[in-house]
């Protein structure tokens, strides 16, 4: 059976070696597929019964469910000042009086749990000793690193997914407010971006496992490049653009526009900052723009939502970027893994 | 008995001679008494009166007659002009004899009496002029001729008078115009009067009398000598009016008289117009920096044409707006031009609504309307990110068969 050439064909390709139990009919695609699945197989299985997992799970169920009802609380507030539209939106996107919210946490967090996946996954194996023995049976090479993104990837859409829809039901319940279609059709793509950026990090924690020899050290590199991305991006962005275009009080409009726009961009190089614009365009209908503007170009614009294509446009210069970010950092893995020698 | 009768001869004349004279004395006296004491007279109060041609007048007779045998007079019309018509009216019947009064005789004597005229019906073709109706009565041993004068004239004195309180009223054609009229009746008779005006057609037109609680319509308006009554004439032009000054005559008819009056409406032109879209969708979507033409409705809603009507617009900045025409030079009452609005969004617009603000002008009046253009960012980007994607997705294949497969 061949991998097919249109997306449909593939996907069907990818359910059969990974997860049916048919078996393989001709020699060279039975070792192949044989040796995927059973690596993807035993990847899942060990991540859901690692307790790793399981205090990543805990960390952002428990966060995640307290900013959603606390953003409940607050719900009435929100729809007093911003109107009626969206409600059930805005449970994910407006954070409550103590907490941020939940797409803040998930920004936050997210990277997290790709890291907390990925981490150590081959050197660890490789300190254990069962990267030489799994390479010793008859599979392919990439298999292994195939594998293992595509169970982190699994792993983490089965959070994203339970969480979200644990979280949705938990809205309905304290604001009795049912989602609208297109609310749903947001809340997917907010899934399916939240999915994209977990897998950049799992990626990246992926190459630091392979470009460190101790866990602990890749772990450490993994978490000071989330640490400088969430926190220090910001900072960073405006000290550069603070130099290149120096600005002060008695400023022009358009340089301290210019300077603005400077260090968004230069922000926006952190994708913790992509995934924030994204999710909150995303999640909030009534934003129409991201970054400063001129008031000039705000006049006679009327206060209201954007379609969801348009949203959709507005954000997809980052939603493009997540993704060629995710898929570099896996081939850069990729070629790696392929390129270095093991010993046992 | 011849003898005897010659002898008795004398005896016999002298008694017939007697008897004669006691025959012819008393009719001699009789007669004497007659011509020196029995009179008829026959009377109207006012024998010369002025006429119009085709109407009808009365004139009360009187009859009186004195010292005569027999009190029943014959009455006729000795003469009457070609055409003319006339007849004697008694408690409403035609008659021919009357019993006369006697001059003094009581109250009751003259009850019934009173009743009676001559009826002249004047023919409606008639040339101006005096004309003569003689009338006779007749009794025993006495008679008297009535001479009637007419003066037949057009003009007749009219004894009422219908005045307006403001002959000229002046407003826009949708107004509704009340005039006060105050009709006076100065004749000694009471006249119901039928009241009517002469208005365009598409005019309503009411009488509605004054200081009343309920606004009635009346038709007529009857009054009693001297009373003078005011109601309101009440004017509703038809809605397409066109601008100018309208002369309404109204009269108040009475079978005896004709009262005429002139009102005068001047309809000043509304100017009126809307600026819409045919559809009355007052939305468009157009793509940043990209031009998108809309489809408006210009319409005259007043009653006078409009002339040199020029668009112009507020938009956000770096917009332009354009109209084609930019011009209209001339629209009538009641008609609609379309023309077409090209909008023009700032090429780096951001996604979302906006307000165009679109006036037509002329310089008696304006209509503005309210766009919301709904501005959509190009996809262009859209599609350039769908293909770094692609070809990262190739080069991922390109590493996969490179590399892989050891």
């Amino acid at each position: 059976m061949s991998v097919g050439t249109t997306i449909a064909e593939k996907l069907k390709w990818l359910y059969k070696v990974l997860l049916e139990d048919e078996e393989p009919q001709d020699d060279y695609g039975e070792l192949k597929r044989k040796g995927l699945r059973a690596l993807y197989r035993k990847e899942l299985a060990d991540h859901f019964r690692s307790k790793r997992f399981l205090i990543v799970l805990l960390l952002i169920a428990v966060t995640g469910i307290a900013s959603v009802y606390s953003a409940s609380l607050g719900i009435g507030e929100a729809v007093m000042e911003e109107g009626n539209d969206f409600v059930f939106l805005k449970l994910f996107s407006s954070s409550g009086e103590a907490l941020p919210s939940f797409a803040a946490f998930i920004s936050f967090l997210g990277p997290l749990v790709g890291l907390s996946l990925g981490f150590d996954a081959i050197n660890g194996e490789k300190t254990r000793g069962t990267l030489s023995r799994v390479l010793a049976q008859p599979i392919h090479r990439d298999a292994v690193v195939n594998g293992k993104f595509l169970a982190g990837v699994t792993v983490m859409s089965i959070m994203t997914v339970a969480l979200v829809l644990a979280v949705g039901g938990l809205g309905i319940i304290l604001t009795g407010i049912p989602p609208s279609l297109e609310e749903v059709i947001r809340l997917l793509l907010f899934i399916v971006i939240t999915i994209i950026y977990m897998s950049l990090w799992l990626c990246l924690s992926l190459l630091f496992s392979l470009l460190f020899r101790q866990t602990a050290t890749s772990a450490l590199a993994g978490i000071a490049v989330w640490l400088f991305f969430a926190i220090f991006m910001g900072l960073l962005a405006g000290l550069i653009a603070n130099a290149i275009v120096p600005i002060d009080e008695s400023s022009p409009a358009t340089l301290i526009l210019k300077n603005q726009h400077l260090q968004q961009n230069i922000s926006r190089i952190s994708p913790s900052i992509l995934y924030d614009e994204a999710t909150a365009t995303i999640l909030n209908p009534a934003i129409r723009v991201l970054g400063p503007i001129l008031v000039t170009q705000a006049e006679g614009a009327i206060p209201g939502t954007l379609p969801l294509g348009q949203s959709v446009l507005l954000v997809w210069p980052h939603i493009t970027s997540l993704i060629a970010a995710t898929m570099i950092c896996f081939a850069l893995s990729y070629i790696v893994f392929m390129r270095q020698e093991i010993r046992a | 008995m011849y003898k005897s009768l010659r002898k008795n001869l004398p005896k016999i004349s002298l008694s017939l001679f007697v008897v004669f004279i006691l025959l012819i004395l008393p009719m001699f006296q009789v007669q004497q008494t007659v011509k020196a004491q029995g009179t008829l007279t026959l009377s109207t109060a006012f024998p010369g009166v002025t006429v119009k041609p085709g109407e009808t007048i009365e004139f009360p007779l009187k009859v009186i007659g004195s010292g005569l045998p027999s009190r029943v007079v014959e009455l006729s019309v000795e003469s009457m002009p070609q055409g003319w018509s006339g007849f004697f009216e008694g408690d409403g019947r035609v008659i021919h004899r009357v019993f006369a009064s006697t001059p003094g005789s009581d109250e009751e004597e003259l009850e019934g009496l009173d009743d009676l005229y001559f009826k002249v019906q004047v023919p409606s073709e008639v040339s101006e002029g005096s004309y003569k109706i003689n009338l006779k009565a007749t009794g025993q041993g006495a008679s008297d001729t009535l001479t009637l004068d007419l003066a037949v004239s057009e003009e007749t004195h009219v004894s009422g008078k219908l005045v307006a309180q403001y002959q000229k009223l002046e407003g826009p054609s949708s107004a509704i115009f009340n005039f006060r009229v105050s009709l006076t009746n100065q004749s000694s008779k009471e006249r119901t009067y039928s009241l009517g005006a002469n208005v365009p057609e598409g005019w309503e037109v009411s009488f509605i009398p004054a200081y009343e609680q309920d606004q009635r319509q009346v038709a007529s308006i009857s009054l009693e000598p001297g009373r003078t009554q005011q109601f309101d004439v009440q004017v509703k032009p038809a809605k397409q009016t066109k601008a100018g000054t309208y002369d309404i005559p109204i009269a108040a008819q009475s079978p005896e008289e004709t009262l005429t009056s002139e009102l005068q409406l001047v309809i000043t032109g509304t100017y009126e117009m809307t600026l819409t879209t045919p559809t009355g969708r007052l939305n468009a979507e157009a793509h940043a920096g990209k031009e998108q033409t809309v489809t408006l409705n210009i319409k005259n809603e007043g009653s006078a044409d409009l002339k040199d009507i020029s668009f112009n617009s507020s938009e956000p900045q770096n917009w332009s707006v354009t109209f084609s025409p930019d011009k209209v030079d001339s629209l009538a009452a009641g008609e609609t031009q379309q023309i077409k609005a090209i909008i023009k969004p700032d090429s780096k617009a951001i996604a979302g609504d906006y307000v165009v603000k679109l006036t037509a002008n002329t310089t008696e009046t304006q209509s503005e309307t309210e766009l919301r253009v709904m501005v959509k960012t190009p996809t262009t980007w859209g599609i350039v990110g769908v293909i770094i994607i692609l070809i990262i997705v190739v080069g991922l294949l390109y590493i996969f068969r490179v590399f892989g497969r050891r």
